[in-house]
C-alpha cells in the first residue's frame, strides 16, 4: 500500500530531483513485439536411464502437480518439445529460440536459453540436466525416436549435458 | 507464451538494445571491456502488472525495485523476493536492466577510466538473485549477440579483444561461463583465442565471503530499519543465487585449501571448535526454517563447476585482482548452534561471527583466487582495500590497464596510484543510517537534496546488500 501511494512520487523524484537536476536511471525495458518466423514439429528427447539406480523425472515448478516419472535402469521416456524462432518486428537480424510451452512436455523448462530437465538420481536431491538448443533445430528433420539423452552420470552443474546443435 | 518465455524475451530485448548502442560506437582496434557487476550491482526493474497466461505483460511501465528510494520509503526490498515456484513475487516479472544508476552509477569511475583510454566498454547486467548457471547461460547469448551485431555494423569480430572484467559475484558468472563453453580438456587454443582475450576477476569470492551467512539469521543493516530483521532474512533466503556466497563446502576446501593458502577448514563450531560445513546436510537443522535447503545444495553443486579446473589454453587467460589490506575481514568464521526455538532475529545477534584476518572487508584474501591460477596471474593490491570500491580504485584500474596493454600483471612497484576512488566517495555509515531512519520516519522528503546525495547512496549501495 505504501509503495502504491508513493510510487508516483518516486517516479517524479527519479525524473527530476536531486542537486544535479534530473537523476539518471536506465531507460525502462521496452519489450519489442515479436513475430514467429519458424517452428519445429515432431521434436522430442529420448531420455534413457543408463545409471544403476532409478532416475526420477520431476515436473517443472510450473506444473508441480503433475506426477513424477520414475525410470528403472535401462528404461527410457520420450519427452516431446517444440521451439519457435521469434524475431523482433522490423529486425531481420536478431531472433531467438523459445520453448513453446503449450506444445512441450511439462518436465521441461527454459529459464534462460538451455532446456532444463530436473531429475532425481536414486534417492538423492533433484539435479538439473541441461539441454543446449539452437537454430539448427529449425532447419533439420528431427531424428526418429527423438534426440537421445543417455543419462549415465550426474550432470556437471551449469554445463549442458547434451548439445542438440553444434556450437 | 509461458512465464519463462515472456521473461527471457524481455531480457533478450534489453540486451539487444544495449548491444546495438555499443556496436554503433564500437572502435575497431581497441580492447573491449565487458564489465560484469558484483552482486546487487545490476539494476532490477519490475513489471507493473502480473504475468498473464497469454504473455501480455505490458511493454511499458517497468519500474526499478533495485535500487531507488522505494527501498526505504516503499517496499522494494520485499518485492525482490522469489517464490518457491521460481516466479517473482506475485507473478510479476523482474529483469536486470543495466548497471545501477540511482543516484550514482555503480561503476562510473571505471567507465570514465576506460572511456578516457578510448576502449570499448559495455556492462553485462544479470539478475543477481537467480542462479549463477542461468546468468552464465545468458552471458553466452549476450556475447554471441555482441559479436554478431559488431560484425554486421563494423565488419570486424570483437571477440578476440574482449576482456571479461568481473567484480565480486560477477566473477562467478564469468567462470561458470568459461566452464560451460570449454568443457573438453583438449580444447582448441584457436577457439579459445577467438572467444575472448582475458577473464579478470576483481575481488571475486570463488570460495565464499564472510558476510553472507548471517543474513539468513539477522537480515542486513540498514534494511532492517524499514522492514525488520526477520523479514529481510526471509527475503534473502528466497533468493537461490546468493547461497553460493557462504564459505565453500568441506570437500572443495580439502581439495583446494593448500593451493589457495587456507589449509584448515575456515568455519568451525563456536563451541566445539570442530569444522562445520554450511553445505553439509547434517548441519541443515542449524538454519532458520525460512532457509531453502534445495538452494543450498544447488549452490554447492554450481560451486563444483566454478572451482573446477579449466583447460590449459583457457586458464592461461585467467587473472585475479584481490586485496588483503583490510585486516578486519572475517577470514574465518565461527558458527554457533543456537536453539532456533528461542532465537529471535530482531535481537540482532548472529550465531555466525568472524575471526579477523586479511581480506577486502568482505572477501577473505584466500578466497579471491582459483586454485589453478598461476601466482604470476594474480595482483594483490598495495593500496586498495575496500571490496565495494575495488573496480573503481585508481590502483586496480591502472593494474587492469597494464595487464591488458602488456599481457602480464604489473609488479607492485610498477603501479603508482593514490588511495582514491575514481568514482563517488562514500559517506559515513552513520550518515547513511541517519538518512534511512529519516526517510522511514518521513522526516526528510524524497525530493530533498539530502535524500538523493550520491555519497550517501554510494554507502547504501554497499551496505544494503542481500548478496
Amino acid at each position: 500500500m505504501l509503495k502504491k501511494a508513493v510510487s508516483p512520487l518516486i517516479a517524479l523524484v527519479l525524473l527530476c530531483a536531486g542537486p544535479a537536476g534530473c537523476v539518471p536511471v536506465n531507460p525502462p525495458p521496452k519489450p519489442l513485439p515479436g513475430v514467429t518466423v519458424g517452428q519445429t514439429t515432431g521434436e522430442a528427447l529420448l531420455v534413457s536411464n543408463a545409471t544403476a539406480a532409478p532416475l526420477t523425472l520431476l515436473p517443472s515448478q510450473l506444473h508441480a502437480t503433475d506426477p513424477e516419472i520414475t525410470l528403472a535402469p535401462g528404461d527410457s521416456r520420450r519427452l516431446e518439445f517444440a521451439v519457435t524462432e521469434e524475431q523482433n518486428v522490423g529486425d531481420t537480424a536478431v531472433s531467438e529460440i523459445i520453448l513453446d510451452d503449450k506444445r512441450s512436455s511439462h518436465y521441461l523448462r527454459q529459464p534462460a536459453n538451455d532446456l532444463i530437465l530436473r531429475a532425481r538420481f536414486g534417492s538423492g536431491r533433484a539435479k538439473e540436466i541441461r539441454i543446449a538448443i539452437g537454430k539448427c533445430l529449425l532447419g533439420q528433420k528431427p531424428p526418429p525416436g527423438g534426440h537421445p539423452v543417455r543419462v549415465d552420470r550426474v550432470p556437471s552443474p551449469g554445463i549442458p549435458f547434451v548439445r542438440l546443435c553444434p556450437e | 507464451m509461458s512465464y519463462d518465455s515472456t521473461r527471457r524475451r524481455i531480457i533478450h530485448d534489453i540486451h539487444q538494445a544495449r548491444i546495438t548502442e555499443y556496436a554503433k560506437r564500437y572502435r575497431p582496434g581497441f580492447p573491449t571491456i565487458v564489465l560484469l557487476p558484483g552482486g546487487m550491482g545490476s539494476q532490477l526493474d519490475r513489471s507493473p502488472q502480473a504475468y498473464t497466461v497469454d504473455g501480455s505483460v505490458p511493454g511499458t511501465g517497468f519500474t526499478p525495485v533495485w535500487l531507488d528510494l522505494g527501498v526505504f520509503i516503499g517496499n522494494d526490498a520485499e518485492l525482490v523476493e522469489i517464490e518457491p515456484t521460481d516466479f517473482d513475487l506475485k507473478k510479476h516479472i523482474i529483469v536486470a536492466n543495466g548497471p545501477l544508476l540511482f543516484p550514482v552509477n555503480a561503476y562510473d569511475g571505471a567507465k570514465r577510466f576506460f572511456d578516457k583510454l578510448g576502449w570499448n566498454y559495455i556492462v553485462f547486467a544479470y539478475d543477481w538473485r537467480r542462479s549463477i548457471a542461468a546468468a552464465a547461460d545468458f552471458l553466452q547469448e549476450f556475447l554471441a549477440a555482441l559479436k554478431a551485431e559488431v560484425m554486421a555494423r563494423k565488419g570486424v569480430d570483437p571477440s578476440p579483444d574482449i576482456n571479461l572484467v568481473a567484480h565480486s559475484q560477477g566473477g562467478l558468472v564469468a567462470k561458470a561461463f568459461l566452464s560451460r563453453i570449454f568443457t573438453s580438456p583438449s580444447v582448441n587454443a584457436e577457439k579459445v583465442a577467438a572467444t575472448f582475450d582475458r577473464f579478470i576477476s576483481v575481488g571475486t569470492p570463488f570460495y565464499g565471503t564472510s558476510s553472507h551467512q548471517d543474513r539468513y539469521y539477522i537480515g542486513q543493516s540498514p534494511l532492517h530499519i524499514r522492514y525488520g530483521r526477520q523479514r529481510i532474512a526471509e527475503v534473502a533466503a528466497s533468493l537461490p543465487g546468493p547461497y553460493i556466497l557462504m564459505f565453500a563446502d568441506r570437500p572443495t576446501m580439502d581439495r583446494d585449501g593448500d593451493a589457495i593458502g587456507m589449509s584448515t577448514y575456515p568455519m568451525t563450531d563456536a563451541d566445539t571448535g570442530k569444522p562445520v560445513d554450511p553445505y553439509d546436510e547434517a548441519n541443515f537443522s542449524r538454519y532458520p526454517t525460512w532457509v531453502n535447503q534445495d538452494y543450498i545444495v544447488d549452490a554447492m553443486d554450481i560451486r563444483g563447476t566454478i572451482t573446477a579446473p579449466l583447460p590449459e589454453a583457457v586458464i592461461d587467460r585467467v587473472f585475479h585482482v584481490r586485496s588483503g589490506l583490510n585486516t578486519q575481514t572475517g577470514a574465518r568464521l565461527k558458527w554457533k548452534n543456537v536453539d532456533l526455538g528461542s532465537f529471535n532475529p530482531e535481537d540482532g545477534v548472529s550465531p555466525v561471527s568472524g575471526v579477523a584476518g586479511k581480506g577486502d572487508g568482505t572477501v577473505p584474501f584466500w578466497a579471491a583466487r582459483l586454485a589453478q591460477t598461476a601466482t604470476s596471474h594474480i595482483y594483490s593490491a598495495k593500496v586498495a582495500s575496500d571490496h565495494g570500491g575495488l573496480v573503481e580504485h585508481e590502483e586496480v584500474l591502472l593494474a587492469l590497464q597494464h595487464l591488458i596493454e602488456n599481457d602480464r600483471m604489473p609488479k607492485a612497484t610498477t603501479i603508482k596510484a593514490k588511495d582514491r576512488t575514481l568514482g563517488v566517495e562514500k559517506a559515513s555509515r552513520k550518515e547513511a543510517e541517519d538518512l534511512v531512519r529519516d526517510l522511514v520516519d518521513q522526516k526528510v522528503s524524497p525530493t530533498e537534496a539530502r535524500a538523493n546525495k550520491p555519497e550517501i547512496w554510494r554507502r547504501l549501495l554497499e551496505d544494503t546488500t542481500l548478496c
